[in-house]
């Protein structure tokens, strides 16, 4: 039997009194395109903060790759393979577009700091390296132009590229999306969803993401998961979720 | 590591060279104003701090962890060197030969500044990992804390020659220009190395969003600890030239004002830059051995000494540029040939004309900031 690349058993996470994620399983399989909705506050978002290891889980385990991410700070879990990006975009703002870029392929640096700091040649190599890395996802995210712009003085729908482009430069094997599309007029939404298939298709990076925009969820997804007071209520294809009346319920209203 | 021995080799040429003809200028009398005592004042000291100003930049400015503890590791420096030299290398010395005495000296100075640097790293590390958990203000509190606890803790042993001050450490440092120009150029370099590396900007993402950095792999433990690490490192090796220049060191050579005065630089010069903290590091000091040039005044019937002023002088600095520069001298830049030459070339009518990269985007972004 293959073991889904990312698995969560059981998993809970208590805050206080108030229980944001309720005994979670779910299975995500390598190469898919996976959809996680549900009403605000459902716990999407702290789905993604225990799988990053922000959030450690109250009880459950969580596996990559077979291998239990559990107890690993972020930037462990992060070499492992798994990037994000932020519901509040959280970008380095004083710094460059390339300079964040550059972070997010930082972490397959092998350099000592000690190197770094008395300027080895390996060093210098290596920072080339990085920078081709980075200026490589800004290329593949149409953000080139703005290369040497501070992020904080990019409009809001570049901003999310930003971060997208930082993510891939960790070079993940699954890429978590919360809500990559808020903020976005219509035209620019249209663009993400081209750009998360070509993503998949083209650089075979699994996908997971949280979207409140039934257009993009339903556009690009291949299976949805759907979340309510912190559990799972439905999962399937989009067109059966749509018709769910479960999901209708709680989260939908009318059908779409 | 041929380059790197190449550019030690050039540095130690150009200190040595400039240290010799100070010498000759100084003991010479060439000039009239250049004496003993305003070499020290004007040269000697700004050097000082100079590396105390740009290695707490690594800590304050580039990696964004508040601390007021700089004069604590600026004193673990001095005293634990001081202490190697007097209780320990002078007995080694009287037993070298008169012929020998001169490279020995050198030995064991180095020796000297190397215990002190090493040891206010150990104590960077001590402090760095408690601190992991605190952030902003508790953080400074903390490490305030720490550089008191530091100087209390000489105050009061006698070992150290407590209330009294260290006296009769050995001034193997002698004139002083050679050691304290080239720890100041070690340390603007190492700073300068990190910042242009990869590894620099694990950095600055610390400083810029600890959260986000961790989440791209940054280990924000690692390089805060680090930065800590590091800037004690060169604050105590600064405080290791100290006493070696000085012969005798006291308890409120270290006091919480160090600190202080030296965290108003790096603000001064802008967070972050190397450049900014060197040039307010030595304009500060030079500002205030300025003040004392002040006439003594009576105010309400007190006499007020001109260096009393100083502290007034920094706030007032302080204040001016919160008001009008409030992202320091340089800002988060750094001062080079390429940057002076776009002043310089600035004229008026190229002014208007705006800058090359996408202007429309820059535009939509000033309205976005704050949607
Ligand atoms: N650190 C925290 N401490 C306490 N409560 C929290 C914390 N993080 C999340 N919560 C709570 O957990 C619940 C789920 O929050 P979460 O952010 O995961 O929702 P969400 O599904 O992402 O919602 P939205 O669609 O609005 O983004 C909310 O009630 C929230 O207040
Ligand atoms: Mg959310």
């Amino acid at each position: 039997m293959k073991t889904p690349l990312l698995q969560l058993q059981q998993v809970t996470m208590r805050f206080g009194g108030l229980i944001a994620v309720r005994s979670l399983s779910l299975e995500v399989d390598a190469g898919e395109l996976v959809g996680l909705i549900g009403p605000n506050g459902a716990g999407k978002t702290t789905v993604f903060n225990v799988i990053t290891g922000i959030y450690r889980p109250t009880e459950g385990d969580i596996r990559f790759q077979g291998r239990s991410l559990v107890g690993l700070k972020p930037h462990q879990i992060t070499r492992l393979g798994i990037a994000r990006t932020f519901q509040n975009i959280r970008l380095f703002r004083g710094l460059t577009v390339l300079e964040n870029v550059r972070i997010g392929a930082f972490v397959r640096h092998r350099t000592r700091l000690w190197q770094a700091a008395l300027r080895f040649k390996a060093v210098e190599k290596e920072d080339a390296e990085l920078e081709a890395r980075a200026r490589h996802w800004l290329e593949v995210l149409e953000l080139s132009a703005v290369a040497d712009v501070r992020a904080s003085a990019l409009p809001y729908g570049l901003q999310r590229r930003v971060e997208i482009a930082r993510a891939l430069a960790t070079h993940p094997q699954l890429i978590l999306l919360d809500e990559p599309a808020a903020g976005m007029n219509p035209n620019e939404s249209e663009e993400l969803m081209h750009l998360i298939r070509r993503l998949r298709d083209e650089f075979g990076v699994t996908i997971l993401l949280i979207e409140h925009d039934m257009r993009v969820v339903m556009g690009v997804c291949e299976r949805v998961l759907v979340l309510d007071y912190g559990e799972l209520i439905a999962e399937g294809p989009p067109e059966a979720i749509r018709n769910d009346p479960r999901v209708i319920e709680a989260y939908l209203g009318e059908p779409v | 590591m041929v380059r790197q021995i190449f550019w030690c080799g050039v540095a130690i040429a150009i200190c040595w060279a400039l240290d010799r003809l100070l010498q000759a200028a100084v003991y010479g009398q060439w000039f009239g104003w250049l004496t003993d005592y305003t070499y020290r004042a004007f040269i000697l000291v700004p050097l000082l701090f100079i590396t105390l100003a740009v290695s707490l930049n690594l800590i304050n400015g580039i990696t964004g962890q508040f601390s007021l503890g700089h004069a604590g590791f600026f004193a673990v420096g001095a005293y634990l060197s001081a202490g190697f030299s007097v209780y320990f290398a002078s007995g080694w010395l009287a037993q070298v030969p008169p012929a020998w005495q001169g490279v020995a000296q050198f030995g064991l100075l180095l020796m000297a500044a190397l215990i002190g640097a090493g040891a206010a790293a150990l104590f960077g590390l001590i402090v760095g990992i408690p601190t992991l958990r605190l952030r902003g203000d508790y953080l400074a509190i903390a490490t305030l804390g720490f550089g008191e606890i530091v100087r209390v803790l000489f105050e009061n042993l006698d070992l150290f020659g407590a209330q009294r001050g260290f006296t009769g450490i050995p001034t193997w440092v002698g004139f002083g220009f050679f050691w304290y120009a080239l720890l100041a150029m070690g340390c603007i370099a190492v700073s300068r190395n990190l910042l242009k590396s990869t590894h620099g900007l694990a950095f600055l993402s610390v400083r810029e969003d600890e959260t986000a950095a961790e989440v791209m792999g940054v280990p924000t433990t690692y390089y805060k600890v680090a930065a800590f690490v590091i800037g004690a490192m060169f604050a105590g090796a600064a405080g290791a030239l100290l006493a070696h220049r000085e012969g005798s060191i006291y308890p409120v050579d270290f006091k919480l004002d160090i600190s202080i005065v030296v965290v108003t630089m790096v603000v001064l010069g802008g967070q972050g830059s190397i450049t900014g903290s060197v040039l307010a590091g030595a304009g500060l000091k030079m500002l205030e051995e300025l003040l004392r040039l002040l006439p003594v005044v009576t105010l309400f019937g007190r006499e007020f000494q001109p260096s009393d002023f100083r502290m007034l002088a920094f706030a007032l600095v302080l204040i001016l540029m919160m008001i009008f520069r409030p992202q320091g001298l340089l800002g988060h830049r750094e001062l080079s040939w390429a940057t002076l030459r776009r002043w310089l070339s600035r004229s008026p009518k190229r002014a208007s004309v705006p800058p090359a990269e996408t202007p429309s985007l820059s535009s939509e972004g000033e309205q976005m900031r704050q949607p």
